[in-house]
């Protein structure tokens, strides 16, 4: 399979049309599953592992939302590629490193995917626009329910699902949003805001999942245990407290567009575009921090030349392994940067 | 500006971090950036988890002999060092001291979720759902609501509501 005509296609998640996708950029939901019997895919033997994998594929052949996706055996892909299918959501890091006996099956318009021999034998995943756990995990529940038909799941009655890390046993639910707080960044209560969200039983990521860093205002919030309360009721409590930001963003964006700060926003927002149109070499980091910029502005209906899905996608599109894909090569960080306000510009013409 | 670690060499290294639900402005020399935990770099969930394990009370957990799971040869000391298991074998090889680790880490230790299509635990769910559905029903014919808003909460416990 050519994954650079992946770049032909787009990104489910990125169409705005999902609920409050102004604010929250997509819902993410995954659920961690490992086969009864086989140590885990860190523990397993070479020869184990490639068993799963193709009992794995088997089984994903025969779910039914799974009827027309591509299978990916990591190996067969180049360093780049890989890169590109961790920026694209569709893989992990540790994934895209170890490589043997390694495959992940993409869906329709790439929302639902499958890891297989990840830190556990399968990683389902479902995501898309706006904030729509709950949608997401009516599709990731029937492809899950359509796989144990075929593949006997280790489960224990007081446990749930057997995870390789106790973090995840239970449900193996991760059910997260991806949010964009530039309003709450700008008027200085970010902190306030995600002060009280610890309490509540959520997790604050950055935007590639288990790092830390903060990159054009865009925060991960997901649950922070997975044992206890049933799937639905872990998934509302996060679409809770999303809710709530997204309610809290708004007010400050509102906050930010009216009278004499109006007139400052409009400053930030144009010398970004101006940065987005001219630049002749520009780092992902800076690129991210005008695109925040943009976001905002058209979520408030201001005129720009852009729309919100482009800008969705270009989260994405301006990532280092991207921009590789694009020019077919692998490149330094300085022809990227080079090729990355090209790429820019010309969406921003 | 000077870097923030060193304080010596102009920072010229700039990004937001998460700590501890906060957001800080660091600024980094590039001799510091390269040693720091860098941007983006992968920070496991392992490493909350040992934090946790570490605030483990002493004598809840079979320090005196080292278990092990006969699976797949795990130790449990070795878990202890990396918060990894080596098989589903391992959650009853370790039981004992593993279900105060899933009651630190969760809050919890009875699953309340889905089970696997057609297994037996499965099964009860969907009696007991079955169960409930019938007693609401009744109940709201009845005009009982405080009763059938007590059935709805069970139901939803269950995932099936
Ligand atoms: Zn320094
Ligand atoms: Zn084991």
């Amino acid at each position: 399979m050519q994954l650079s005509n992946m770049l032909r296609f787009k990104m489910g998640w990125a169409e705005p049309a999902g609920p409050s996708h102004e604010v929250v950029l997509s819902s993410r939901v995954r659920l961690a599953r490992n086969l009864s019997g086989r140590p885990f895919p860190g523990r397993s033997t070479p020869k184990a592992t490639a068993a799963v994998l193709s009992e794995a594929l088997a089984a994903a052949r025969k779910a039914k939302a799974l009827a027309k996706a591509a299978s990916i055996l990591l190996e067969e892909l180049e360093e780049t590629e890989r890169v590109f299918l961790v920026e694209r959501y569709l893989i992990s890091r540790l994934l895209a490193q170890a490589t043997r006996s390694r495959g992940v099956v993409v869906g329709e318009r790439e929302i639902l995917s499958l890891m297989i021999n990840e830190e556990d034998h399968l990683r389902l995943q479902g995501i898309d626009s706006g904030l729509c756990l709950e949608k997401l995990f009516d599709q990731t529940d029937s492809v899950d329910d359509d796989l144990s038909r075929s593949l006997e799941f280790a489960f224990h009655p007081d446990w749930g699902y057997l995870a390789a890390c106790p973090t995840n046993a239970g449900t193996g639910l991760r059910a997260s949003c991806l949010v964009h707080l530039p309003g709450l960044g700008l008027t200085g209560q970010i902190n306030r805001v995600l002060d009280g969200l610890s309490r509540l039983g959520v997790v604050v990521r950055g935007l590639y999942g288990e790092g830390t860093k903060v990159t054009g205002d865009l925060y991960q919030v997901s649950n922070a245990t997975a044992l206890g309360p049933a799937e639905r009721s872990l998934i509302s409590s996060v679409s809770k407290v999303v809710g709530t930001l997204v309610q809290r963003e708004l007010e400050a964006r509102r906050s930010l567009a009216e009278g004499s700060h109006g007139t400052r926003l409009e400053d930030l927002v144009y010398r970004s575009l101006g940065v987005l149109q001219n630049a002749r070499v520009i780092s992902y980091e800076e690129s991210m921090q005008h695109l925040s910029y943009i976001r905002l502005a058209l979520s408030l209906g201001w005129k720009i030349p852009a729309s919100l899905d482009a800008v969705n996608e270009l989260t994405v599109l301006a990532r280092p392994g991207h921009i590789q894909m694009l020019a077919g090569r692998a490149l330094d960080a300085g022809e990227r940067d080079f090729l990355r306000a090209s790429l820019l510009r010309k969406k921003f013409s | 500006m000077l870097c923030s670690r060193c304080g010596k060499n102009e920072a010229s290294v700039h990004f937001k971090q998460i700590v501890n639900n906060q957001v800080a402005q660091i600024d980094l020399c590039v001799d510091c950036a390269k040693s720091a935990d860098l941007p983006g770099a992968a920070v496991s969930p392992i490493f909350d988890l040992l934090s946790k394990l570490g605030g483990l009370p002493p004598g809840r957990e079979a320090r005196p002999k080292d278990l092990l799971c006969r699976a797949c040869g795990l130790r449990y000391s070795s878990f202890r060092e990396t918060g990894m298991l080596g098989c589903p074998s391992c959650y009853e090889s370790f039981a004992g001291p593993l279900s105060a680790v899933l009651k630190q880490i969760h809050g919890a230790s009875r699953h309340g979720g889905k089970a696997p299509a057609g297994s037996p635990d499965r099964r009860r769910i969907e009696e007991d759902a079955a169960k409930l559905r019938e007693l609401l029903k009744k109940a709201v014919a009845a005009e009982d609501f405080e009763e059938a808003a007590r059935l709805r909460d069970r139901l939803r416990a269950l995932g099936r509501d």
